[in-house]
């Protein structure tokens, strides 16, 4: 079920970006609409080029314009237009009520600064008062850094994967953001690592009191983290449910072909199931139900028709109840 | 009949410091490593980052001098073979971005150790158009730059690069960690028909253990430089011995929100190989650690069938 409106801290609405490149108009976000709430995590998940990505920048206008292009829509914060602030207003936003950490961490932090100057820089633009080795050291302490106030005086490469990437979620802490977008925050780490850092955000949850926006391309970490699911595919929403629903039900044949292709431990199977085919090319997508092309039980109506809306508000499916 | 020997290998890079460079330190990347692989094999290889597989991986195809250890393969010893041995073994590289040269065409990079070693001259471009049909490219992808493909696209390249020599033994460094969950399935199902259509044999280096099982027959563990644990998949999965593959399989992401295991999160990283930890090297991040492990370093023993493991509390 879509959540009470009213009740809604971020409401995207509409959402369309579009790239203008060489081969014409890419259309990356084609109508998206989701909302979150306060202290909630919701997950957007997709594979490479379904557009979750732009839908992130998006939300504090990150887009670099050109080559993209805001089409329409509304990303409400607090019922104020995001899309239609200035830089001024914009800069009160970006870390400090909406904040970002990516997927490598080693590419986002300054290899020539060291790693508590780069916490303090953020905290001298968004919280003056705070701008203090005291409050530094306290946000490594928040991220379970271990002897906080030496790894303050490191730089980023003398520290390894996981710590950087608690470091960058120190910084995004440190503007004591509303909001969290985690783009693939675990992607480039180990297994182990990742489970440390999923752990991690879970509890600053709690304790911090914010909403999540987690991206990624694995629904396997969803599981405990997110309260509830966006399926992405070319720029839109296939399926949105709570994060219980979609991995016990999921109705969508692309989240049913996703769930399928990840090995599970102890269920050795002769063969991975896989998706047939790749990504369309956004320049030219497919006509009708974007997925048709690559799905185990179109029907040739699929094609020809228009794409239907969210069923149930849920799922951008006619025939996902079919046997 | 093994086709790949390990005996004792090590592996050490020395730390230099000093106006004139002298070594102060050694890291030990692969500190004293036994192991074998049968031919038609998949041995898999996990592991956090820095536990030295891919130095492993590296020094059997001799990229690495080792300090120390022996490697056969099928029967000879790797140092005294000549360039014959690069054909006979090859490497798939995890970065799908890093490792294809984007000032060479699709054709060039695939064709290049053909030239190299010799081999079909005149139908150059036959065997590539070949090589690109079999890993579910098409020949005219020939003519393309490397930044013209996705990320799975690529990793395809790669490995058309790596069976244009005809190899025995490939080894595959992570080539599926850098790419989207649906893409790595198509990857590791493309590897494993590659291996019954062209009998070849794999060391399957990566950190997701679902993966590793999936396509391994046997599974090396590997910490700090050591072997700490080996069996066969399903055996590893089903009962395994050392808390580190304990931590390591409950780390595995899941998707059963009702059944999700209890996950034991390992406080901390993998420490640093210059100044490994005495007696057992994991005891510092160990959840079950005695006090005897500080002191004593584990024994290697089978303690099931084929089932062997480095710790002594097992």
């Amino acid at each position: 079920m879509p959540p009470d409106p009213n009740n809604l801290f971020l409401d995207v609405r509409d959402l369309r970006v579009s790239f203008f490149t060489d081969e014409g108009e890419v259309r990356a976000v084609d109508g998206v609409s989701f909302g979150i709430r306060r202290r909630e995590t919701l997950a957007l998940v997709g594979e490479s080029g379904c557009g979750k990505s732009v839908t992130a920048l998006a939300l504090a206008k990150l887009i670099p314009t050109p080559p993209g292009v805001y089409k329409g829509g509304q990303v409400l914060l607090d019922g104020q237009d995001v899309l239609v602030m200035n830089n001024e207003q914009l800069r009160a936003i970006r870390g400090a009520r909406i904040s970002y950490i990516f997927q490598e961490p080693a590419t986002s932090l300054n290899p020539v600064f060291r790693v508590g100057d780069q916490i303090k820089e953020v905290l001298r633009l968004h919280r003056r008062e705070a701008a203090t080795d005291e409050e530094v050291i306290r946000l490594l302490k928040l991220v379970q850094i271990p002897e906080p106030a030496q790894r303050a005086c490191d730089y980023p490469h003398q520290l390894s994967g996981g710590m950087q990437q608690r470091v960058m979620i120190a910084m995004a802490l440190a503007g004591a953001p509303e909001l969290l977008v985690a783009d693939e925050p675990t992607t480039a780490l180990d297994v182990t690592i990742q489970a440390q850092v999923l752990e991690l955000l879970k509890e600053l949850q709690r304790t911090v009191g914010m909403s999540i926006l987690l991206i990624t391309h694995n629904l396997g970490i969803l599981s405990g983290l997110a309260d509830r699911v966006a399926v992405m595919y070319a720029g839109r929403i296939v399926e949105y449910a709570s994060a219980e629903e979609l991995l016990s039900k999921p109705r969508h044949p692309y989240t049913k072909a996703l769930m399928r292709s990840i090995p599970r431990l102890g269920a050795r199977a002769e063969r991975l199931e896989t998706i047939p085919g790749n990504v369309p090319n956004a320049a030219c997508l497919p006509p009708g139900c974007k997925f048709h092309p690559r799905c185990l039980v179109a029907r040739f109506d699929c094609a020809r028709d228009p794409e239907p809306p969210l069923v149930e508000q849920r799922v951008r499916c006619r025939y996902w109840n079919a046997p | 009949m093994s086709l790949v020997e390990v005996r004792n290998l090590k592996v050490h890079f020395p730390v230099r410091a000093g106006v004139l460079p002298r070594p102060v330190a050694w890291v030990r990347a692969v500190d004293g490593v036994s192991f074998f692989i049968r031919e038609g094999e998949t041995v898999g290889l996990v592991g956090e980052s820095g536990c030295g597989k891919t130095t492993l991986g590296r020094t059997l195809l001799r990229l690495y001098e080792p300090t120390a250890g022996e490697i056969f393969f099928d029967g000879q010893n790797v140092f005294t073979m000549d360039r014959r041995f690069c054909r006979r073994a090859q490497m798939i590289f995890q970065d799908p971005f890093g490792s294809l040269n984007p000032r060479m065409t699709v054709g060039e990079i695939v064709g290049e150790a053909l030239r190299i070693h010799r081999l079909h001259s005149g139908r150059i471009a036959e065997r590539v158009a070949e090589l690109l049909t079999a890993v579910g490219l098409s020949p005219e992808h020939m003519r393309r730059y490397p930044h013209e493909f996705s990320g799975g696209q690529r990793q395809r390249i790669g490995i058309a690069r790596a069976l244009a020599v005809e190899p025995k033994f490939l080894v595959c460094d992570e080539p599926v960690s850098a790419l989207d969950v649906s893409v790595q399935a198509q990857i590791v199902n493309l590897l494993q028909e590659l291996q019954e259509k062209l009998k070849l044999t794999y060391l399957f280096i990566a950190h997701d253990l679902a993966v590793v099982e999936h396509i391994s027959d046997r599974v090396l563990v590997m910490y700090l430089g050591k072997i700490v644990e080996e069996t066969e998949a399903a055996e590893l999965i089903a009962h395994p011995l050392h808390p580190y593959t304990q931590a390591l399989i409950s780390a595995v992401p899941t998707l059963d929100a009702a059944t999700q295991r209890r996950r034991i999160i390992l406080p901390g990283d993998v420490p640093s190989p210059i100044h490994p930890p005495g007696g057992c090297p994991f005891h510092p991040r160990c959840p079950v650690a005695a006090a005897r492990c500080r002191e004593v370093a584990p024994s290697w023993r089978e303690i099931r069938k084929n089932h062997w493991v480095a710790c002594d509390l097992a």
